[in-house]
């Protein structure tokens, strides 16, 4: 057997992609049609191939899957709002490394949501919110807070971060 | 963990601060459950903003912010009453401490006061009656048609009262005086530099009556005003005066812009810049029950102590606010609307803008810094930088906050 056409060994990396691609597609399938999905999934990992390919560890292809994923589904709902539902997933743009306007629109628009949002939690939920942001882990928020366990402080953030959810509607972005 | 209760933290994983074992379990369950891998793509959207720097900043400020309360609501009411209060006090003091002048011996600096004065146009007909810091159209019969074109050809500024305009510079880094406002000032209204001239003209010269105008034409009379003696100047000493006045604002406030250096006032005139153009910032360090408290500019903080930076602008427009090359805080800002900003010690850049940037945050600075060239002047002491006369557009605000750390 020609040694370059023999199947190699499957990996760690190859699991986790195979595992990624499996819930990319049927993440993608909620949202757009299953073929559109299929064809983001296998852009997404195509991205992942050529520009990352130095990165093995499930613990950061999964945030890069995430982030690509993000990319690509905004790209194919620009694209579909400009010319109807069916867009080839050709035409979408690979994820750009700088940053487009409408990117940073769209984050700002979120950022605005967002502090509103904020304003109107309670003195708890903002407090635990404040902590979060000045980076502290949740074991150093039940420290601070006098939590008696870790779950304690798992749950008062699940309960404020839906709370805050509602606040903004039901969605971090603002569906159109 | 069962992914239920792995769902929990998704809170963490948009905020960053998971650590490293809360992550892998995360991770690991996301890739064996549909639904949490969909929570977690749901959550890209809040974590890409949280990790912007300046959106997370913005956040972090409406945190920082109580709810509003009954007190808080009639906060400015009672700021204003206290200010009133002490302003009546300090000029109550004045009034009684201040020493009678003695009886006149020169009669010739009575005559040089009434030179120093605030203009006031009447009409050719001569009028009988002087008016301080005021400019009142008479209307003597059959006059009132030139009055109206004498008031029209008079610029905004030149019908406030003089002190009044001397001291809402004076609060502000702002905009120099123009030599019209200078003129007017001294007595003129379109040539400033006689103006000056005839306040040192001798008594013999002011108390001869003035020759009598042109038919039809408009003039001006003067009248005795001590105040406006502190604003009589050439244009350029008027300048002077004012950066001076505006130091003096640094010094007495204190925790104001002691470092703020490079500052450059935009010009008023332009179309749609009414007001001082120019910014200050508070230095805020978090005391005992979660409240803020103003600590002085050169208080040195823990390494890792957050510190709230309030910046006040003194004029709408585009704020960046830059930690070496990350944007702590860039968006549009409202005049005299506070924005908060949480960060560590270190040496930031402020830079406030007319209109907003269109170019890479990375050169906003050295762009300022370049824009600045050419139009700047300097105080004596070198340490302020302001728009020179004639300048068209507003310029930019650059200034440099240094937060000390021990």
């Amino acid at each position: 057997m020609d040694p370059a056409t023999a199947p190699r060994p499957a990996t760690e990396r190859d699991s986790v992609l195979a595992a990624l691609r499996e819930r990319i597609v049927a993440y993608a399938a909620s949202r757009i049609s299953r073929d559109a999905a299929e064809d983001l999934a296998q852009e997404v990992l195509l991205v992942i191939h050529e520009k990352y390919k130095e990165v093995h560890e499930p613990a950061e292809l999964l945030p890069l899957s995430m982030q690509i994923l993000r990319y690509k589904m905004m790209a194919h709902f620009r694209k579909s709002e400009r010319h109807g539902d069916e867009v080839a997933l050709e035409d979408c743009p690979l994820a750009a490394d700088g940053e487009s306007p409408e990117d940073f629109a769209r984050r700002r628009e979120i950022s605005a949501r967002l502090a509103a949002a904020v304003k109107k939690l309670g003195a708890e939920c903002r407090k635990l919110m404040r902590l979060k942001l000045e980076g502290r882990t949740f074991p150093e928020i039940q420290v601070l807070l006098g939590a008696r366990s870790i779950n304690t402080v798992y749950t008062w953030d699940f309960r404020c971060r839906k709370h805050l959810l509602e606040l903004m509607g039901g969605s971090w972005e603002v569906r159109k | 963990m069962t992914p239920p209760d792995l769902q929990k933290l998704l809170g963490g994983y948009a905020a960053g601060t998971l650590t490293p074992e809360e992550r892998r379990a995360l991770f690991d369950a996301a890739l064996a459950y549909q639904t949490l891998f969909d929570a977690l793509a749901d959550e890209e959207a809040l974590r890409e903003v949280l990790a912007d720097p300046a959106c997370r900043g913005r956040v972090q400020a409406a945190l920082v912010e109580s709810p509003p309360t009954a007190f808080r609501l009639w906060r400015p009411a009672v700021w204003t009453l206290a200010a009133a209060t002490a302003a009546a006090a300090v000029v109550l003091t004045v009034a009684v401490l201040r020493p009678k002048p003695a009886p006149s011996t020169a009669p010739q600096q009575m005559a040089m006061a009434k030179k120093i004065a605030s203009p006031e146009l009447v009409p050719a007909t001569p009028a009988p009656k002087a008016v301080e810091h005021r400019v009142i159209p008479r209307a003597p019969a059959g006059a009132g048609k030139s009055e109206t074109r004498a008031t029209r050809a008079l610029p905004p500024r030149a019908l406030v009262a003089p002190r009044q305009e001397a001291s809402a510079r004076g609060r502000w880094f702002s905009e120099p005086p123009s030599p019209r406002s200078a003129g007017v000032a001294g007595g003129k209204l379109d040539s400033p530099a006689p103006a000056a001239a005839d306040a040192v003209a001798p008594a013999a010269k002011a108390a001869a009556p003035p020759p009598p105008p042109p038919p039809g034409s408009v003039t001006e009379t003067v009248t005795v005003t001590a105040e406006s003696t502190g604003i009589v100047a050439s244009p350029s000493d008027a300048k002077n005066q004012q950066i001076e006045s505006q130091a003096s604002q640094v010094s007495i406030a204190g925790r104001d812009a002691a470092e703020l250096m490079k500052v450059m006032p935009g010009m008023g005139a332009a179309a749609g810049m009414h007001g001082p153009f120019g910014l200050r910032y508070t230095l805020l360090r978090r005391g005992e029950g979660d409240k803020d408290f103003e600590v002085p500019p050169d208080t040195r903080f823990r390494g890792h102590e957050s510190v709230r930076l309030r910046i006040e602008p003194g004029q709408g427009g585009y704020l960046y606010v830059l930690a070496g090359k990350r944007a702590l805080y860039a968006g549009p800002v409202a005049a005299n609307q506070p924005v908060l900003i949480v960060t560590r010690p270190g040496v930031l850049q402020a830079v406030l803008l007319p209109q907003a940037d269109s170019g890479p945050l990375s050169t906003l600075v050295s762009r300022a810094q370049q824009q600045l060239e050419g139009v700047r002047f300097q105080r004596s002491d070198g340490t302020h930088l302001g728009a020179g006369p004639g300048q068209d557009q507003p310029a930019p605000i650059l200034a440099e906050i240094s937060i000390k750390s021990r």
